[in-house]
Order: C-alpha cells, then sequence, then structure tokens
C-alpha cells in the first residue's frame, strides 16, 4: 500500500516536469544543492539492502515507508517552486527547512503548564518535576521568546518547595508524599536553573549533598534512592547537580565513579546503563557528560583535556558508535544499534556529537542537515505545537523539550574555551543565521548555555 | 486477603490532593485515584506495615505501576512482615510476574523483583527462565529485561549454563538483528576469559553471511578482536568477500579500510574512506572525512 503512494507520487513529480526522470541538472544550482541533501536520503539504498528479514528488518521499513512519502511531499513541494517560478531562494529555503513554528511550540509550553492536565496525564503521576522541567526548558529553548509569565514561574517554585523533603537531606520528591528521588531532584534543580530561580535552591544545597551522600554505592555509583536502582543515569544525575549546586567535593564523587564509569563502555563503543549490558544513547549521554565534570579542571586546552578523557575511555570507539547512529533515509538518531530512530535521541546523541566536536576540534562529525529534515518535517507537531518521538505518534512534554535541545545542537557549532570547569566553557557559533530558532544549548545540562553560566555564577557566590 | 476501602480504612485520614490544583502541571485525577492514592500515601508516610497496606498497594500499582514511591513501600511492608517466609515471597513472584506481563514497559518492577529475591536464603534460579522467555517473547529488546537479565546471570554465575546459552543463540537465530541478544551473548562468551573466542568468530561469520549489512553482527566480531587484541589485519579475506567484485555490506568496507589504516597502505585506505563517503554510506560523509584528515596528519 505505502509503496503504491510513493509510487504516485513520484509519478506526479515527474509529471509536472513532463520528464521519464528526474535529473540534478533540473535544479538551478541553488536549489541543487538542497535536491542533493533530499535524493541522497530518499533515493534507492547505496547498498542494495540484504535479503535477511526478521522483526528487526519489518519494523525498520514501516518507519521507512512513512518517512519516504512525507520527504517525497517535500520533493513535491520544492518542484513545484522551482518549476513555478514563483520563488527564488528564499521560497525553496522555506519548502525544505521552513522556520520552526515557535510561536505554536511556545503556545503548547505555556500552556501545558498552565492549564490542569487532563485524567489521562496520571501515568505522570510520579513525574511531577519532570514535567516542569520538560515544559519551562523547552519554553526556555525558543529563540526570542520571553520569559514564562510570572505566574506560572512563581507557581513552579512554590511547588517544587512543597517537594523538598526535610531541607533536602531526604531529596526532593516527584509527587505529594512520595519518597525522595535523585532523577526528581534533578528535574526538580534544572526546572528551577530554567526559570532563574536560584533562591529555592539556596535552603536546600547542604541537605542535598547529605541525601547524594547516602545514595553512594561501594561500587563510586549512585543509587536514585534508598534500595532504588543505580545505574549511569542516577550517576550522572549526582554529578551534574553537585556540580550546578556547587556541592561536588572528593568526599561525595572519587576516583571510583570514574572508574565504575569507565566499565559502562562497550564493546560496541557506546554506554550501557551498568556495565555488561547493551550500548544505549541514554546512557552514553549521561557517562559522556559526566566525564566534562569529573574531569572538569583536567588539562587547559582542549587537547590536553582529550588526554585525560582518552585515559579513561576509548574516544575512537565511541565516535564511531555515535556516528552509525544517524540513519540515510530518515535523517535522525536511533538510541540503539538495530532500532528505529526516534526524536529526542536528536539531544543524547547530538548533544555527546557537540561534546566530542568541541573538543576534537572538528567543525561537524554528522549530518546536520539530515537531522533538521526530520526534526521539522517529522517530528515537529503541526497542529498544536511539540515534538513527537515519530511519524505516527503524538507529541509529548518529553519530546518536546529533547527534540529542542537537539534542535539546538544542530543550529550551532561547538567549541571550548576553558573557563572553570569544561562542563561550563561551550562556546557556540550559529550554523546559518538566516534560520535559527534555539538559544544554544549546553550539551553537558540540557538547559541554555546562558542559564548554566548564571547558576555556576550564582552559588560560586553565595555559599 | 481483602479489604475494603470504605470501612477497613475509616481511621486514616486521606491525603487532600485537592490542594494541588491550580498550580502548574496539576493532574486532573480520577475519583478512584485519589480516594485509593489519598490513604495509601498517607499510610506510606506514617510507614504503617500491616496487611492492609500490603493490600493497598496491590491497588495503587494497578492504578500506576510506574509509581516507584509505592514499590518501595510495599517493598519495606513485605521484609519487615515476610522475610523469613519463603513461601509467602514465592506467591509475591507469582503476582509480580503478572503484573510485569502487563505492564512491558515498567521498570520499577525489576528492580522490585531483584530486591525480593534478596530475601531469599536460597533461590532456586530455575524459576527465572520462563517469566524472562514470556517477557521477551513480547518485546525482543525490552532494555529494562535485558538488564535484569544481565543481573540474573552475574547474580547466579549463569556463564557456562547451556540453558541460557542456548536461548539466546535461539534468538538470534529467529532475528540475526537483535543486538540486545548479541550484547548478552558477549557478556556471557566472554565475561570469564578467552576459551569461547574461535568458536564465536566462526559463529558470527556465520551470521555475517545471512545478512551481510547487519551491523550488530560486525560489531560483535569487531568486539572480540578489540577485547582479545587480536589482529584485524587477519580478517581482511573476510572483508574482501563482501566488497570484491560487488559491495554487499559499508561495514565490510569500513573495517577493510581499518585494516589498511594499520597496515600503513594509507592510499587504498583513503580511497575506501572516500567510497563511503560518496557512494555506499554518504550520510557519514563528515566522518569519512574526519578519519582520512587523521590518516593525513
Ligand atoms: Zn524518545
Amino acid at each position: 500500500m505505502a509503496k503504491d503512494i510513493n509510487k504516485n507520487k513520484i509519478d506526479y513529480l515527474l509529471r509536472l516536469l513532463g520528464k521519464s526522470h528526474l535529473m540534478e541538472e533540473d535544479f538551478e544550482d541553488f536549489h541543487q544543492i538542497y535536491y542533493t541533501i533530499l535524493r541522497t536520503m530518499t533515493r534507492k539504498a547505496p547498498i542494495q539492502m540484504d535479503v535477511y528479514e526478521s522483526e528487526t528488518t519489518r519494523a525498520q521499513q514501516k518507519v521507512e515507508e512513512a518517512i519516504r512519502s512525507i520527504y517525497l511531499d517535500v520533493e513535491i513541494d520544492l518542484m513545484t517552486v522551482t518549476t513555478t517560478n514563483c520563488g527564488g531562494s528564499k521560497a525553496s529555503t522555506d519548502v525544505i527547512f521552513p522556520p520552526l513554528d515557535v510561536a505554536k511550540h511556545e503556545n503548547y509550553c505555556r500552556m501545558c503548564l498552565s492549564s490542569p492536565l487532563p485524567g489521562a496525564f496520571i501515568g505522570l503521576d510520579g513525574n511531577q518535576c519532570w514535567m516542569m522541567y520538560w515544559l519551562s526548558n523547552g519554553h526556555g529553548m525558543l529563540k526570542g521568546v520571553e520569559g514564562l509569565p510570572a505566574d506560572i514561574s512563581e507557581g513552579i517554585s512554590a511547588k517544587i518547595s512543597l517537594f523538598v523533603i526535610d531541607e533536602g537531606r531526604n531529596g526532593i520528591s516527584s509527587g505529594p508524599f512520595q519518597k525522595g528521588h535523585v532523577a526528581s531532584v534533578y528535574a526538580a534543580v534544572l526546572a528551577l536553573i530554567a526559570i532563574g530561580d536560584f533562591k529555592t535552591l539556596t535552603n536546600a544545597r547542604k541537605g542535598l549533598y547529605d541525601f547524594f551522600y547516602k545514595m553512594k554505592q561501594k561500587d563510586g555509583s549512585f543509587s536514585m534512592t534508598v534500595n532504588g536502582e543505580s545505574d549511569a543515569r542516577s550517576t550522572y544525575c549526582v554529578v551534574v547537580l553537585s556540580y550546578l549546586l556547587n556541592i561536588l567535593d572528593d568526599k561525595l564523587v572519587d576516583h571510583k565513579t570514574l572508574q565504575w564509569l569507565d566499565l559502562c563502555q562497550t564493546y560496541e563503543g557506546g554506554f550501557g546503563g551498568v556495565p555488561n549490558t547493551e550500548a544505549h544513547g541514554g546512557y552514553t549521554y549521561c557517562a559522556l557528560a559526566a566525564y566534562y565534570v569529573l574531569l572538569g579542571k583536567e588539562g587547559s586546552t582542549p587537547k590536553e583535556f582529550l588526554t585525560s578523557l582518552r585515559a579513561h575511555i576509548d574516544v575512537d570507539k565511541l565516535l564511531s558508535w555515535l556516528v552509525h547512529r544517524q540513519h540515510l533515509l530518515e535523517g535522525s538518531f536511533d538510541g540503539r544499534t538495530n532500532k528505529l530512530v526516534d526524536a529526542c535521541y536528536s539531544f543524547w546523541v547530538g548533544a555527546c556529537f557537540a561534546m566530542l566536536e568541541a573538543t576534537l576540534e572538528i567543525t561537524t562529525l554528522f549530518n546536520r542537515e539530515s537531522l533538521k529534515l526530520y526534526m521539522i518535517h517529522c517530528a515537529q507537531g503541526i497542529e498544536m505545537g511539540g515534538f513527537r518521538d515519530k511519524p505516527g505518534k503524538q507529541a509529548d512534554f518529553y519530546h518536546t523539550n529533547y527534540s529542542l535541545c537537539g534542535v539546538s545542537v544542530l543550529e550551532h557549532y561547538f567549541t571550548l574555551e576553558r573557563n572553570g570547569s569544561w562542563a561550563n566553557s561551550f562556546t557556540t557559533e550559529i550554523v546559518d543565521d538566516t534560520n535559527v530558532n534555539t538559544n544554544p544549548v549546553n550539551p553537558i545540562f540540557g538547559l541554555p548555555i546562558l542559564q548554566v553560566s548564571a547558576c555556576v555564577k550564582y552559588f560560586s557566590a553565595n555559599v | 486477603m481483602s479489604f475494603a476501602l470504605d470501612k477497613d480504612f475509616e481511621d486514616v485520614e486521606p491525603v487532600d490532593y485537592t490542594q494541588w490544583e491550580g498550580q502548574p502541571c496539576s493532574i486532573m485525577y480520577s475519583e478512584e485515584y485519589v480516594s485509593t492514592m489519598g490513604i495509601l500515601m498517607r499510610l506510606m508516610a506514617g510507614e504503617e506495615y500491616s496487611e492492609r497496606a500490603l493490600w493497598l498497594t496491590e491497588q495503587g500499582i494497578g492504578l500506576l505501576a510506574s509509581h516507584y514511591s509505592i514499590w518501595l513501600y510495599r517493598y519495606d511492608i513485605l521484609r519487615s512482615m515476610y522475610s523469613e517466609d519463603e513461601k509467602r515471597l514465592e506467591e509475591e513472584l507469582d503476582w509480580l510476574e503478572e503484573i510485569a506481563l502487563a505492564n512491558q514497559k515498567n521498570y520499577q518492577i525489576w528492580n522490585y523483583r531483584q530486591l525480593i529475591i534478596g530475601l531469599f536464603k536460597q533461590y532456586n534460579y530455575q524459576r527465572e527462565f520462563p517469566i524472562l522467555a514470556a517477557m521477551l517473547d513480547s518485546d525482543l529488546k525490552n532494555h529494562h529485561v535485558w538488564t535484569y537479565r544481565k543481573w540474573f546471570v552475574e547474580q547466579f554465575d549463569l556463564f557456562d549454563n547451556e540453558r541460557e546459552v542456548q536461548f539466546i543463540q535461539q534468538l538470534i537465530e529467529t532475528d540475526v538483528r537483535n543486538n540486545s541478544a548479541w550484547s548478552h551473548l558477549f557478556y556471557l562468551m566472554f565475561e570469564k576469559g578467552d576459551s569461547h573466542v574461535k568458536n564465536q568468530i566462526e559463529y558470527v561469520k556465520e551470521k555475517i553471511a545471512l545478512s551481510p549489512q547487519n551491523v550488530s553482527a560486525w560489531n560483535y566480531l569487531i568486539g572480540i578482536y578489540d577485547k582479545f587484541k587480536l589482529d584485524i589485519t587477519e580478517l581482511k579475506d573476510f572483508c574482501l568477500l563482501y566488497v570484491d567484485p560487488e559491495v554487499t555490506s559499508s561495514m565490510a568496507v569500513e573495517l577493510l579500510a581499518q585494516i589498511y589504516t594499520s597496515s600503513k597502505e594509507t592510499e587504498k585506505a583513503i580511497s575506501l574512506y572516500n567510497e563511503l563517503g560518496d557512494t555506499y554510506d554518504p550520510i557519514r560523509k563528515n566522518y569519512w572525512d574526519y578519519k582520512i584528515s587523521l590518516i593525513k596528519a
């Protein structure tokens, strides 16, 4: 079925031109660049897919068909613009890379923060702080958008204050009467930093140190809560939070934490959640970002930092694993070998690229244009705003935030200029100044660079 | 044992869920949710360890299986009341299996299962095989289940367990692109030493023949060479099977380029990286160009 639809589209495209084949010469120079990007993605795979069929290949084909169909629509629109002479380069740019619908995404984040959520959201009752982080930070990533209205940001501060348990000594929970949990602390602290409320955090800082210390495991990792799981994610959370709150010391996090993280790198090059599990984009992000904090004072140039990073992990294998996350047709990243693409990996995997590009001093190591096509045409929610995992799914808060952070990665080039810790030393340059929709993201934290440096400044002065 | 919400909890003042109304991201809870959770959260705050509290956690989990605090509370209750009663703990695992099958994406269940198993003096690990098989049957790549399975192997030292190895190889037979199964097999085969190296190299080569573009299998092969510091130039002829006369695997081209790089045949390596970028694997062109720049540097 889907194949027929695609064939019809191509036929239409060709009839439009009165031709039986499309040639690259059919485009003016300017348009040809865009056409080539799209065509590289949508044409038949350069190597005939092997004939092997399984659940994996069937799931992959289904996604490819849906996405090829979307990109063929873009091709048709591009052809229409170029052949009817009704637009110059601007018109065709707008077909292939139209600006994000910033106003709709702004509205989505603000409305979801301020209106009561229907009963279907009960599934997120244990993620109250997460919802506030995803939406306030998604909002803050949008370029040229004013801050959240005071009643909303005050509401966020007030709600999080209620979740702080025993001045932080038992953590921060994520819902009424729930237990303290490292991931909830992470979401709560990031939500407060996103809205620029450092005061609420001041009272909880010392208590949180005690809470984190209680979570420390013999092997150097940290657990989410008493009797909770400990993995690269919980460990990352403790590491970055103690950095942001300026409570990181050798007693809390020592060489054992680094040694434990080292063990999480797998034979594929990415990192698993715990040693000897499958490499996964989310855990790879957590582990790599943690090194930028833990080795934050090592060396004075990116090169020297790279040397100390290489003493812990195999950077070349990691990079090789990361580049293989990008799919040719879809343009976006999967999270594991032989899995389907998903928009949230635009940040989990994209941020790893931002870190490594800056460290290896290479402008770009992945294909930014292809990822951009996916984010605009496949992930962006058209009607209500927000972003979704992939076509056929609904937009949600989680994917909205990480997609916007991911778009920020692809809209900027990253470099490191040592300024205190490496984690706070990212500088950026805009890739295409005619089309930029997001503020520069700090890849270590999933927050705007400006908010991170404001936070670091605040807690170095107010201790 | 069964209880009634309206009779058996009369002495408990429920938490007032309406106090959260009007705040950012407030949820319009259902009445059932509020009445159950209202009492449950109060009992939890008071650390009541009782039969009725245990019953109520089950109701709460039924309403929201991803509610981490309820799982931790249930564990505390069970440990304080039944840590010596292995028959009751077995029943708990039975119940847990039903919940797991109904909540495929939930991960609290697996952490909880580890905690419960930790209460047994001697645990018959055979019990785990059917439930793990059933879970993977409905989602072959369920990350939480695989992480649990890794813990299971480590905990009960099942590296050479025939049932475990056969099960994993069966999954690979069914879907040679199941990367979770390959990752688990790598752990089983190589955690305890190099005795499986030779047979696994042969095994994975056979699997590559079935599906030459399968990254999982190539990663497994290269992973063995890296882990045991073997010489990758040995793989040159094997790569050529998929490069000459026709390229049927970009992974083979990539590995061949790496082999030429390590044997200092730089021109051959550069031309393969160029072919990858221009023809066989254009999405990664920036990376192939970077590899070329490393050779030239
Ligand atoms: Zn996702």
